[in-house]
């Protein structure tokens, strides 16, 4: 009887299927039956004959699904691929002029009109660009401590690219020699569980080679000792602070996690998930549109100091003139310019925190790492 | 002086441009530039003029990639909407037999080996397909109590499809007749800020018709009247409480939201994120695998009765023997079960959005009560 019934399964399958690979398929599903009746043995087993045949052949139109979803992903990734490639030469003349490898035109005659200003003829590219960009967004800007700031005067470029084994993807923070730290490359990697959703498994960051006394991770106390006691040394001690460098030790689930309790759980969670959103921030926001974080343009729901008058007529300029492309981004532009009149206007800066979900969330983890280091 | 700085830059500009559309991106810089001028003005006016100089070749360049990136995003839109067409006639087929539209090649035959199940062959299609995969997704079965399986029973398939105008996407979820509510369509749209990222500005949801005592967000208390009253009725009284169906009538942000204050502010960002949570995995992963997740084949970190003999082993060998993409699948699935064989917790640590209810439920000191 059961030998009967998978004969005629196979059979009925057989009759079922057209494509070439019809043999291999025959075996996947086998296989997969298999396993199904091994692993969830509960569902098939409940259910009546009629109904778990109509369910076997769900699970064929399944199969034909993820196979088409597959090659989805593959086209997906290969798009993907084909712009980076296409804004690598954009970086890279971005790179040159932001650190003085290559001057622009019009530049040079304008230091002959003002020969006055020497100081202003040495000074090389764009000072502070990547430190200005990622100030100017939320979600960097938090990270930033003053101290912070000598540091990152020194980082000349970041890139990003992908891992694919294990999936994931990197950064890459280029440092120029600084009186900070020895190593001139910062690298941050996630290790992702799924190609098609941002669930996180592991974080790794570059071990950084501070210089004696120039950790920006930690501060230094000194006591006094007591007087009349034999030491007469001052006691030094370290105590973790706020960095924006911190982002390169990022939070890691320990190896004997049972002895985790669900609070502290939880706020593990809530800082992995702070650290993502900072990763995935410059990865997708800073790296790209780094010019518009710099000159502020990017800068939206931050910004309070909107002009009403003359900027009316230069959107309407930009209008009429341009390209189908132009409109279309002055559109969004003008929908975010209105809501954002009409939250700081009338309303409170509450609302913009309600509807921005990556904005609230830093707030939120941040509530929920309570072991946050104290302020340097 | 000034007038002849303008000048200069705008020859400057016309010199650095070989584009065809030359005339077009000059006009389309110098407006940008005012724009700049006017409403960030404290960062350019702080920079030496050579380096201002540098800013405007970077600006240019920024404005190439902003055109190259507009195209990738048509690209992968089309390339998105032409595999939702594909998916089509597969929705269809499974729709078909779920229903009992379509009967399966061989099904009857079953029906005459099991003469002595009437019942069985009259069953239609799969039942309760839609609510067991649901109950299957650890993200959707939390919403669902007891009460709602009744009314999810009738629940006959799930579709979602993008909105343009505003941008966002809807989820539609048909059912048949049923002695609780008369809609046969209920629908969720989510109205997003922004095209490349989730930031949600509004979600809506379809008004449900309950049938008289058939709602399942609220729960009806009575009270017997004290004696001696001169009112002898029972005095009824109605309470909300959970249930999947609250997922129609999602936080909003208030009109007049000046009166909220920091504490209701966070509270409403959650309850609004897990709503999005719970409205983006029907759409990303229950939709696509219904399959899957009704035969539980989809549930992945809350297994944990993974038979370790020599059954699986076999057929894991077996499937060595199969294409590239079955091994890739097999080779996640080992993964996943070691990392699921340590602890309970490491699971809920790790994954990030199967996390995030858990968060929302510790802050969501207004969830309803349960029924």
């Amino acid at each position: 009887m059961s030998n009967d019934k998978d004969s005629m399964n196979m059979s009925d399958l057989s009759t079922a299927l057209n494509e070439e690979d019809r043999a291999g398929l025959v075996n996947a599903l086998k296989n997969k039956l298999q396993n199904l009746a091994g692993q969830h043995s509960d569902v098939l087993e409940n259910l009546t004959p009629p109904v778990r045949k109509r369910v076997e052949f769900l699970r064929e139109i399944q199969n034909q699904y993820d196979e088409m979803e597959a090659k989805f992903f593959e086209e997906r990734a290969a798009l993907e691929a084909k712009y980076q490639k296409l804004y690598q030469p954009l970086y890279t003349k971005r790179y040159e002029i932001v650190n003085g490898v290559v001057e622009v035109e019009g530049a040079a005659e304008e230091v002959k009109s003002e020969q006055g200003e020497d100081k202003s003829a040495e000074e090389k590219g764009v000072p502070d660009f990547w430190l200005i960009a990622l100030k100017n967004n939320e979600i960097t800007a938090e990270e930033i401590t003053e101290r912070d700031e000598g540091a990152l005067k020194y980082l000349k470029d970041i890139k990003w690219s992908r891992v694919e084994e294990p999936k994931g993807f990197k950064l890459e923070f280029f440092f120029d020699q600084n009186p900070y730290f020895k190593n001139t490359v910062l690298t941050k990697t996630y290790h992702m569980i799924d190609e098609d959703e941002p669930i996180l498994e592991k974080a790794l960051g570059t071990e950084i080679e501070w210089y004696p006394g120039k950790c920006l991770t930690q501060k230094i106390l000194k006591k006094k000792p007591k007087k009349g006691s034999k030491n007469t040394k001052p006691i030094t001690k370290t105590e973790d602070c706020e960095s924006f460098f911190n982002f390169f030790s990022p939070p890691q689930v320990p190896d004997d996690d049972e002895d985790l309790d669900d609070d502290m759980a939880d706020e593990l969670q809530g800082q992995m998930e702070h650290d993502y959103d900072i990763g995935s921030t410059i990865k997708e926001k800073i790296i790209s549109h780094a010019v518009s974080w710099f000159t502020g343009e990017a800068v939206e729901a931050d910004d309070l100091d909107i002009e009403d008058d003359d900027d009316e007529i230069d959107e309407d300029d930009d209008e009429e003139d341009e390209e189908d492309d132009e409109d279309d981004e002055e559109e969004d532009d003008e929908d975010d310019d209105e809501e954002e009149e009409a939250d700081q206007g009338k309303k409170s800066k509450k609302k913009s925190s309600a509807g921005h979900k990556k904005a609230g969330r830093s707030q939120l983890a941040e509530g929920q790492a309570g072991e946050r280091p104290p302020e340097c | 002086m000034s007038n002849d700085k303008d000048s200069f830059n705008v020859s400057d500009l016309t010199s650095a441009l070989k584009d065809e559309d030359r005339a077009g991106l000059v006009n389309a810089l110098k407006n940008k530039l005012q724009n700049l001028a006017g409403q960030h003005s404290d960062v350019l006016e702080n920079l030496t003029p050579k380096i201002r100089r540098r800013v405007e070749v970077l600006r240019e360049i920024q404005g190439k990639h902003d055109e190259i990136e507009t195209k990738f995003r048509e690209e992968r839109a089309a390339l998105e909407a032409k595999y939702q067409k594909l998916y089509q006639p597969l929705y269809n087929k499974r729709y078909e037999i779920v229903n009992g539209a379509t009967e399966v090649e061989g099904a009857p035959e079953d029906a005459k080996m099991d003469q002595g199940d009437e019942k069985t062959a009259e069953e239609k299609g799969v039942p309760s397909f839609w609510l067991t995969a649901l109950k299957n997704n650890d993200v959707i079965s939390e919403e669902i109590t007891e009460r709602d399986e009744g009314a999810l029973i009738y629940l006959k398939d799930i579709k979602w499809c993008k909105i343009e105008e505003p941008k966002g996407f809807k989820l539609e979820f048909f059912f048949d007749q049923n002695p609780y509510f008369k809609n046969t369509l209920l629908t969720k749209a989510y109205h997003m800020i922004d095209e490349d990222e989730p930031l949600l500005e509004k979600a809506i949801g379809t008004e449900i018709d309950w049938y008289p005592g058939k709602c399942l967000t609220q729960k009806i208390l009575k009270k017997k009247p004290k004696k001696g009253a001169k009112n002898a009725k029972p005095i009824t009284k109605t309470e909300d409480c959970e249930s999947f169906f609250n997922f129609f009538n999602p936080p909003q942000v208030p009109d007049d939201d000046e009166d909220i204050d920091e504490e209701r502010a966070e509270e409403l960002q959650n309850l609004m994120e897990q709503d999005y949570d719970i409205g983006s995995t029907i759409r990303e992963k229950i939709i696509p695998h219904a399959v899957s997740w009704f035969t539980g084949e989809a549930i992945e970190g809350e297994e944990f009765e993974i038979d370790n003999d020599d059954e699986d082993d076999i057929d894991e060998d077996e499937d060595e023997d199969e294409e590239d993409e079955d091994e890739d699948e097999e080779e996640d699935d080992e993964d996943e079960e070691e990392e699921v064989s340590k602890t309970k917790k490491k699971p809920s640590v790790l994954h990030k959005k199967g996390g995030r209810p858990q968060v929302t439920d510790d802050q969501q000191g207004e969830r309803p009560p349960e029924c």
